[in-house]
């Protein structure tokens, strides 16, 4: 035991509350040390604490207000607990009279809490049914679009001429044989197809008058 | 050594039921047992918490708020439910909210928006009686301790707490109240002769 301990154990032991060995431990420390023992004495000597003389008729008038105060709260908080609880309130009926009391009143909100749900659920499928019929006419819109785009572009594909290609058979070139082709239509310098200018190829035929070039643009040799 | 013990204050209401009875009429009426409850504790938390906040209609206001807390308190009859430890507890926590609130403040703004009512007579007449007894030796050293040095002196020698059920009001080990109620008394015997000597 030493002086800190015993600092902490002055109540319980003045109090005689602390255990047997404990106390014994205490008086032993207080034997030796006069510090601890001016200090138990003077904790024991204090002036008692009492409390203040309350009461009396004003108290007696308190207690019986502040019982009024908590049965009328508690009252208060069960109706609330009630219509939290209430699920549209359909069994709640509203006064029948003017200047109906609180209790009544407030038995009334759940009916007008309904209503005003109604109300709300009304206005959105309202909303909602209105931007339905707005996308259903904007989408016809667009198709009556789409629909002339393409009698429009039928139109324009009646009106083009096809130009006459000449025939690979016509240069003695059969597709498939020559990589490339170019220039793909004979420039009007060239000269004019005929016997004169036409001479056989090794392989028999026409020749081309346009070169054979492969994809790297060298020569194509036979 | 001469062991000198602190004047214990007796309590009010002594007849009332034991916290035992209460929870067994619980079981079959709920409503009775709760009126008994608030019979049995509504002086005494009032007065707890008009010796933290020492002003009557704050302390008439807490003690409501702790009753109507209680009320909707599931455990509040369960087997090893403190009923009493809960009270002091709730209500010296909401005392000390207040009392932090008005040091904040500067001043009781609370009175300035309630109506003149027949109660205040009544309320006038407790802080009168506070007001008085709180110019005494002993009451002026109290107010200069420290909020957990005070409480605990409160709830021995006002209240009149055992040490167990200070433990579980304050949610602290046994050994704690009795540290802290020790210093407590140091502490407040220092003051004693710190004024002695001025």
């Amino acid at each position: 035991m030493n002086c800190w301990r015993v600092q902490n154990l002055v109540a319980p032991f003045l109090d005689g509350l602390l255990p047997g060995a404990e106390a014994a431990s205490v008086e032993e420390h207080l034997e030796r040390c006069p510090e601890c023992q001016d200090l138990v004495g003077g904790v024991a000597s204090l002036p008692p604490l009492t409390s203040p003389s309350v009461g009396g008729a004003d108290e007696a008038a308190l207690m019986a207000a502040l019982q009024r105060q908590i049965d009328q709260s508690i009252e208060e908080s069960r109706v609330d607990d009630f219509l939290a609880l209430s699920d549209g309130g359909s069994e709640l009926h509203a006064p029948s009279v003017d200047g109906a009391s609180p209790r009544a009143v407030a038995a009334n909100r759940p009916l007008q809490i309904s209503a005003g749900l109604a109300a709300a659920y009304l206005a959105v499928a309202m909303l909602l049914a209105g931007g339905v019929v707005a996308n259903h006419l904007r989408v016809r819109s667009l198709e009556d679009s789409l629909a002339s785009r393409d009698a429009l572009i039928d139109a324009l594909q009646d009106r083009l001429v096809t130009a006459e290609q000449p025939a690979f058979a016509d240069y003695g070139l059969v597709p498939g044989d020559s990589p490339v082709f170019l220039p793909a239509a004979a420039p009007a310098a060239l000269p004019p197809f005929g016997a004169a200018a036409a001479r056989i190829s090794p392989k028999g035929g026409l020749a081309s008058p346009y070169r054979q070039v492969s994809l790297d643009g060298m020569p194509v040799v036979h | 050594m001469g062991q000198a013990r602190l004047k214990l204050v007796p309590q009010t209401e002594t007849s009332s039921p034991t916290d035992e009875s209460i929870k067994a009429l619980a079981a079959e009426n709920h409503e009775q047992a709760f009126n008994q409850l608030v019979l049995k504790y509504r002086q005494r938390i009032y007065r707890h918490a008009l010796y933290i906040t020492k002003d009557s209609q704050e302390a008439f206001d807490v003690a409501q708020d702790v009753f109507v807390r209680a009320y909707h308190e599931g455990r509040l009859f369960s087997d090893e439910f403190h009923m009493k430890a809960w009270l002091y507890r709730v209500c010296t926590n909401r005392c000390y909210n207040i009392v932090r609130d008005r040091q904040r403040r500067g001043t009781i703004l609370n009175r300035l928006g309630k109506q003149e009512t027949a109660l205040q007579v009544h309320h006038k007449a407790i802080d009168a009686v506070l007001d008085r007894e709180q110019s005494s030796e002993m009451a002026r050293h109290l107010a200069k301790l420290s909020p957990e040095h005070r409480t605990i002196l409160i709830l021995r020698y006002y209240d009149d707490l055992s040490y167990q059920e200070m433990a579980d009001t304050l949610q602290v080990k046994l050994g704690t109240v009795m540290s802290r109620l020790s210093r407590a008394k140091v502490r407040l015997h220092q003051l004693v002769v710190e004024g002695g000597q001025e």
